[in-house]
């Protein structure tokens, strides 16, 4: 029994061997692989060295300042490290700080959200913008072209070319009768025909993923078995797939035609359709509106920042710096530059970011709707549900960008909290001060609330695989001489 | 409205979700892809499946010349192509005459930019076509011309584009926003020599203003000190910003550039790119438009400096305007760029265009002579 299942396995095999179009069809495969690969490992490198070299900036910017208030306390020329301006000055722009996240190993293989969010975000008093990506627009709507591309779009492809004939060439060929006599075991030889395609195409992939992201990365990182894992599973959804339609469909040409259209159908126009879906039903706020709240707080804010100021001052009275110290701040420097209140600045800040906080209320809020949204929508197709965990694994997805956001805002809450005292008390920045500030020690998000955001792609990855391999069973129960 | 040149926020396509990340399903892709696969599938079997049923033997002994059967099969398939282009074409123009009733923007040549868009579409489909009759007129198998044209088709429609756009950027690589942000802030702040620009510039400045005006202090000027710097200053910023912009426009150009150039192994980038040109969503129009946002906000500043400067006096910083003031500053109009602009940005699609029409057109001759010889 072993012998003959052996002697099948091998018959097949030499069959598929000996088609030159499989060894053209891999060796296209494999180069797809490669290019994907080595934008990947390009990329992950630059993003480390992005992330390092901001931080290296900001650092030895820190070790100026410090040298200069050092200098200040000593009655040194740098007189502005030993006034009321240094808080300011050392919280905003001019010292500030950085909040990274750190790239996971498997951002190689799948570049997801990377290519339009920065891994670091800068942190100061009145600001912690996101800066937008310079990337050039028509490249992004292009769209990328990195190893998950390769997968989730190419990978369908080899595998239906490999499989669709699996019965259907015979057929066509006039030899199914003599096969049918021959005695072999038909539910073995199907398994072989689909079996032996889907394994190799995993084993390219999984492979050439594994050699991706070891040399790139230097290390072995568990998610790479679950993304290896879940390969597998969506090279055997679109083996089966295609199995199927070849038992249904008689003519090639027609399995062919059929197959194509799914393909396009799932790779392409039903993510089109679930964003057009999503869009409608929860509306995003558009940038003029956000232009118009925007241009609305600014009229009435010299107003509202006084009026800020004034409740500070009634919460924290000992935070009121002496007369003499607000006089001389006020006297301006002939010919220098203009000398602003930085407690005004700071005020006006804050009364537009007061102000401003419905809108950005409603945007956050939709956002985040929108994400869920899409998230839940994935069980409509196994590429958007394939797609969302490998993004989710390889740390690119939106959600974790969106959490690292949050994340940079909880360090600017704190570095905020620090400065902004300083700020109202007029108070100077002394060496032992800037040591203290609060520093980004970088952290995680928990698995828990990733492994979360996988349970609607995982479950709609299943629902697929579940129904193809049922609706092909089916078929194959039917095909098949009892 | 600030001291400083604003980054392009709110592009659409960024805040797109993660479903258009492996490329957008925008109606110029739909138009371009469905055209192309139309002709595919009604065309792989034009010349081969006749061979193949042996009906071309049919069609020849009844005196059909074989450059009259590839011709006919194109103009044939070509006449249930127009139908669907015109379909097409009618369905887009009456969404297009809806959204754009009432729009508040000038559509002066929104239907001359329709035509070229429609256009576009129309000779992609032919090329297409052409190509299809032409390699069913090569290959005996229309199995296998089908396989041959599908990969194509794939490679033309899916990877081209992806790897022109990847393959760009690895080689032309744009600064982060951070690398970006701080070359703008290093320029602003130093001198190429090293030295603060601020200390020089400020020392300079004080010492021409007093000489110009002869007097010996600042409270003694008859204009305002405020105005005369924020001028000079904006100037330096200005100067700073417009180089490191402009080293970031030619960048993306350069990129466009090479990309474009790529569409000679297939043309869905040119046609697309020249579609872009049409609906004036290209990155030229954008550029053009970001100028001329920049030109009014400089506009807009100077205007601002001027009033500090000629109703300030002395070393004061606050100057009060009135209603004169508002209505000498223009609303900012912006006149999109005439279709013969746009198209002289595309010179290289067009030519590309015309390259693949010309090859598709040589390769219906070629399969007409092949078709000869099975005689």
């Amino acid at each position: 029994m072993i012998s003959r299942k052996a002697a099948v396995l091998r018959r097949e095999t030499k069959l598929l061997g000996s088609e030159p179009s499989v060894w053209v069809l891999f060796a296209v495969y494999t180069a797809l692989l490669g290019y994907g690969a080595l934008q990947g490992a390009v990329l992950y490198r630059n993003d480390l060295k992005q992330i390092s070299k901001t931080r290296e900036e900001y650092d030895s910017r820190w070790r100026r300042l410090s040298e200069k208030a050092v200098a200040a306390t000593h009655g040194g020329a740098e007189q502005v490290w030993g006034s009321w301006r240094s808080a300011s000055l050392a919280g905003s722009e001019e010292g500030g700080s950085v909040a990274w996240l750190n790239p996971r190993a498997l951002s190689v293989l799948d570049r997801g959200y990377a290519n339009r969010n920065s891994f670091v975000r800068r942190v100061s008093l009145y600001d912690s913008p996101a800066a937008p990506p310079l990337a050039n627009p028509t490249n992004v709507m292009y769209g990328s072209m990195d190893f998950a591309f390769v997968v989730l779009w190419i990978l369908p492809i080899v595998s239906i070319l490999l499989a669709f004939q699996a019965i259907g060439r015979d057929r066509e060929l006039g030899v199914w009768p003599l096969i049918l006599a021959s005695g072999v075991s038909l539910r073995k030889l199907v398994a072989v025909r689909l079996a032996i395609p889907a394994l190799l195409i995993s084993s390219v992939t999984v492979i050439g993923g594994c050699v991706t992201v070891l040399p790139a990365s230097g290390v072995f990182p568990l998610p790479l078995i679950l993304w290896a894992t879940a390969v597998l599973l969506y090279c055997a959804f679109w083996t089966l797939l295609a199995g199927w339609i070849g038992l249904a469909a008689r003519s090639s040409v027609f399995q062919l035609l059929l197959l194509g259209a799914v393909w396009a159908g799932a790779v392409w126009v039903v993510p089109g359709v679930l964003e057009s879906v999503a869009e409608v039903a929860v509306p995003r706020v558009s940038p003029v509106q956000g232009i118009i709240a925007s241009r609305q707080a600014q009229t009435s804010l010299a107003e509202k920042a006084k009026q800020l100021t004034q409740q500070i001052y009634n919460r924290h009275p000992d935070w009121i710096p002496d007369l003499e110290l607000t006089a001389r701040m006020n006297q301006p420097v002939p010919g220098g530059p203009r000398r602003r209140d930085a407690r005004n600045v700071y005020a006006s800040y804050l009364a537009g970011e007061e102000a401003s906080s419905e809108m950005t209320s409603v945007k956050t809020t939709r956002d985040k709707a929108i994400a869920t949204l899409v998230n839940r929508l994935s069980v409509f197709s196994p590429l958007v549900s394939m797609q969302f965990v490998s993004e989710e694994l390889a740390g690119t997805s939106p959600a974790r960008y969106e959490w690292f956001a949050e994340d940079a805002e909880r360090f600017s809450t704190r570095w905020r909290a620090f400065f902004a005292e300083r700020v109202w008390r007029l108070q100077e920045m002394d060496a032992s001060a800037i040591e203290q500030r609060p520093a980004y020690s970088g952290s995680e998000e928990p698995w828990r609330s990733v492994l979360s955001r996988m349970l609607w792609p995982i479950t709609g990855g299943f629902i697929w695989l579940s129904a193809v391999t049922f609706f092909f069973m089916l078929k194959l129960r039917s095909f098949l001489p009892v | 409205m600030t001291h400083e040149r604003d980054f392009p926020n709110d592009v659409p396509i960024l805040s797109t979700t993660a479903l258009t990340l492996y490329g957008e399903l925008a109606p110029s892709v739909i138009g371009l892809a469905l055209l192309s696969l139309f002709a595919v599938i009604v065309g792989y079997g034009a010349v081969s499946a006749e061979r193949e049923s042996g009906t071309i033997r049919l069609l020849l002994a009844n005196g059909a010349s074989p450059g009259a059967i590839v011709t006919g099969k194109f103009a044939g398939l070509g006449c249930a192509l127009v139908i669907l282009w015109l379909t097409k074409t009618a369905g887009e123009a009456v969404v297009l005459a809806v959204s754009s009733s009432g729009a508040p923007f000038q559509t002066g040549d929104l239907w001359v930019r329709f035509a070229g868009y429609e256009s576009v579409n129309l000779v992609y489909a032919s090329i297409w076509l052409a190509a299809t009759v032409a390699v069913s007129g090569w290959i005996r198998q229309p199995r296998v011309a089908l396989a041959a044209l599908l990969s194509f088709w794939i490679g033309n429609t899916v990877l081209l584009p992806r790897i022109a756009s990847t393959a760009v950027r690895l080689i032309l690589t744009e600064p982060s926003s951070e690398e970006f942000n701080a070359a703008i802030k290093h320029d602003i702040a130093f001198r190429p020599d090293g030295s603060e620009w601020v200390n020089e510039w400020s020392k300079k400045l004080v010492a021409d203003t007093l000489r110009s005006y002869g007097v010996s202090k600042i409270e003694d000027l008859p204009v305002g000190y405020a105005g005369i710097m924020l001028k000079s200053s904006d100037a330096h910023y200005e100067e700073v910003f417009g180089i490191h912009f402009d080293r970031l426009h030619r960048l993306h150009e350069r990129q466009q550039h090479w990309h474009h150039a790529l569409s000679f192994l297939g043309p869905w980038i040119a046609s697309r790119a020249l579609l872009e040109g049409f609906a004036g969503s290209d990155l030229e129009n954008a550029a053009r438009f970001s100028d001329a946002a920049e030109s009014y906000r400089r506009m807009f500043v100077n205007a601002t400096n001027d009033a500090a400067e000629h109703r300030g006096k002395g070393s004061g910083w606050e100057v009060e305007v009135g209603s004169d003031y508002w209505a000498s500053i223009p609303d900012f109009s912006y006149q999109s760029a005439p279709v013969s602009w746009s198209l002289r940005q595309h010179a290289l699609s067009v030519a590309v265009m015309g390259l693949w029409a010309t090859l598709s057109g040589v390769g219906l001759v070629l399969a007409a002579r092949r078709v000869d010889t099975w005689t």
